[in-house]
């Protein structure tokens, strides 16, 4: 093994980027739940502003409903989670039947959560999932090259979503070291000035906080 | 082994996660479904399987002689044992073919044949398929999750293991390689098989390969890999029909082909499994003459036997099949997946006249069989014990020998009325058990 083409080199990172997407956003999703709960004023449309989506929902409830279940939605979670199943199944050979099956475990848990009772039950197992699969991943994936490419996406979108999302500053500085260690490791050619950018954007909690916006566009034309 | 079925809904519940599916188009879109699988199996006795393996290799061995023959010499069409119109009309014999010989003389490397028990215990071979026969994926997968799910099963039973499928596959993979890399080439993720592509890769350790991800340079194959350092190929077990392999000598049209393909596996640098041109073998026509083959190659008796099959091209069965077409099956030997089967008792009066008048036009066009009346296999729908037509696929790999796999895909039909079990017809399936003793 170790031959990769482009073709699958491009679905190992897409891979990584979209299951990260899930993951992160469904914890996002379970925190601005929570804050509903006591606050009980709208505050979905700030989160759709930070995640850079179109307001196309209304109202929280339907927010609340289509965020997570609109296949029509190409912003919802289960979109994403359809995109990183698209992704898994032409590498099954790279990655393995029992880490592609967490991926079906998760649409399936996904499916059930629409019309559960538990639903913030339900999005922790896929979480589970989730963390599963990469469990898995790491023990599984025929090659080293597939790891640090489905690594590479996987930081990458966790970096965007962490400066977009206001996580703590030691959550963002700790992905991108993690980012900055696994994208020579993946072989993808991208612009190192780039990634000096970011660097230099979360130098510290006050310059991220000033910069959120360049470490964002340094990222977006990381691989351009 | 009835115990299994209390253990369905799990069973199903695993063949669900592991995306155990089968693509079909209907009304021109692509849907993906699960393969209904049928816990309780087709058992087949030590002894009984003994016969069958020997059948299935006489048979496999005679249809590689005929293969070797009718690219070259064409001894049998000279020496008057198959009629040379039987093979230059049929649609699975490619001229590009001629005077090739693939490494180690094998044509069909996997082959699988379907075959019915009739109600006597009599089995009899209803069809070769010596293109790209699919299916085994599909027990080899379900064996295993039934193990996880209820051992106690295979304590009690002394049942042959199949999980050595992807084994197998390798060794004849690597028995034909010419120097380099394996590779499973899938026309894509919307083929209707994808699903054993990519788990027959996964089984082999070999790479998962679409087209755009292999070229040709000075006759030789090489997988394009996106660090820029190519890989040879050394065998390629290609799951795509002929005609599209190579938009250079067959269908220009062909967007899912390699170009040149054919050229380097010309020159003898590539193994291409199964080869190019197998379908002259398989043709329902061809079919007639496999025992005839058997006694002309191998200087044996046909061990199997085919079921009575009679070709409206001679005119003495021409005769015979216009007199009795309301008890015979018709086939049209263009077709495939159970697609132009017709039962002749099924017919008005009306379609009876129009389907002779057919086989008066188009003689070669159909062959027509005796009905098998299947020994039928019990069967669970909706939680009740049913018995229903089957057929059982056999997978007979030739690589430095000739093996029959300790398994095989029993399909069977979830239309009582019905002896077509194909899955793209609604068809289930079941895992088949060859017993160790």
């Amino acid at each position: 093994m170790g031959a990769i083409s482009l073709e699958k080199s491009q679905q190992m990172y897409w891979l990584g980027r979209y299951t990260e997407r899930v993951f992160t956003t469904l914890q996002a999703y379970t925190i601005l739940f929570d804050e509903t709960v006591d606050e009980r004023q709208v505050l979905y449309d700030k989160f759709c502003q930070t995640m850079g989506i179109p307001d196309v929902y209304g109202s929280q409830a339907v927010f609340f409903e289509n965020f997570l279940f609109d296949s029509n939605d190409s912003s919802s979670v289960v979109s994403s989670l359809d995109r990183a199943f698209d992704n898994a199944v032409v590498l099954r050979d790279e990655i393995s039947s029992e880490s592609l099956s967490y991926i079906h475990l998760a649409m399936e848990q996904l499916q059930m959560a629409r019309t559960s009772r538990e639903r913030l039950l339900d999005l922790q197992s896929i979480l589970d999932y989730l963390y599963a699969f990469w469990g898995s991943v790491d023990d599984r994936a025929n090659s080293e090259v597939c790891r640090n490419l489905m690594k590479c996406g996987r930081y990458v979108e966790r970096m965007d979503l962490y400066v977009r999302l206001h996580f703590s500053y030691a959550e963002v500085e700790r992905s991108y070291y993690k980012l900055r260690s696994r994208i020579g490791k993946a072989g993808m050619p991208y612009q190192e000035e780039m990634l000096d950018c970011i660097g230099e954007c979360i130098i510290s909690e006050e310059v991220l906080n000033e910069n959120r916006q360049k470490a964002l566009n340094c990222l977006a034309q990381l691989f351009s | 082994m009835f115990e299994l079925v209390e253990h369905t809904a799990a069973i199903n519940k695993q063949l669900a996660r592991y995306g155990v599916r089968f693509g079909i188009y209907k009304n021109n879109e692509f849907h993906e479904q699960l393969f209904p699988f049928d816990t309780i199996p087709r058992v087949i006795p030590a002894e009984e399987f003994d016969f069958l393996e020997k059948g299935l290799i006489q048979r496999v061995n005679a249809l590689n002689a005929f293969l070797a023959d009718i690219y070259s010499e064409k001894k049998i069409i000279a020496d008057g044992i198959v009629p040379e119109e039987f093979v230059y009309s049929s649609s699975g014999y490619l001229p590009q073919c001629e005077g090739i010989v693939p490494p180690n003389g094998i044509f069909s490397h996997i082959s699988g044949i379907d075959l019915v028990q009739a109600e006597d215990g009599e089995w009899y071979i209803l069809e070769d398929n010596l293109r790209i026969p699919s299916g085994a994926s599909y027990p080899l997968i379900a064996r295993e999750l039934t193990r996880r799910v209820c051992p106690d099963v295979f304590y009690a039973n002394k049942i042959r293991d199949n999980r050595n499928y992807g084994d197998l596959l390798r060794e004849t993979m690597e028995a034909v390689n010419c120097g380099g890399i394996r590779v499973i080439l899938t026309p894509g993720r919307y083929n209707a098989a994808f699903f054993e592509h990519s788990y027959l890769a996964e089984k082999t350790g070999s790479i998962l390969a679409m087209p755009q991800d292999l070229y040709v340079e000075d006759n030789v194959v090489y997988y394009r890999s996106y660090d820029g350092n190519p890989q040879r190929v050394g065998v390629i077990y290609r799951r795509i029909s002929d005609e599209y392999l190579d938009p250079l000598t067959f269908l220009p049209e062909s967007l899912i082909g390699v170009p040149h393909l054919m050229e380097a596996y010309k020159a003898g640098n590539v193994a291409i499994m199964n080869t190019p041109g197998n379908g002259v073998a398989d043709d329902k026509g061809i079919y007639y003459f496999v025992p005839k083959m058997i006694q002309y190659y191998l200087k044996e008796e046909p061990i199997l036997k085919n079921a009575p099959t009679y070709l409206p091209m001679y005119e003495e069965d021409r005769v015979y099949v216009l007199e009795n077409l309301e008890k015979l099956v018709i086939k049209d030997v263009a077709e495939a997946g159970g697609y132009g089967v017709v039962f002749g008792r099924d017919l008005s009066a009306e379609k009876l006249q129009e389907m002779k008048n057919l086989i008066q036009k188009e003689p070669r066009r159909f062959i027509a069989q005796e009905i098998i009346y299947f020994k039928d296999l019990t069967t669970m729908e909706d939680g009740v014990a049913v018995e229903r037509k089957a057929d059982l696929r056999a997978f007979v790999l030739t690589g430095k020998t000739t093996r029959v796999w300790a398994s095989g895909l029993t399909r069977f039909s979830r239309n009582p009325e019905s002896f077509v079990v194909n899955s793209s017809q609604g068809g289930g399936f079941k895992d088949t058990w060859v017993l160790s003793r």
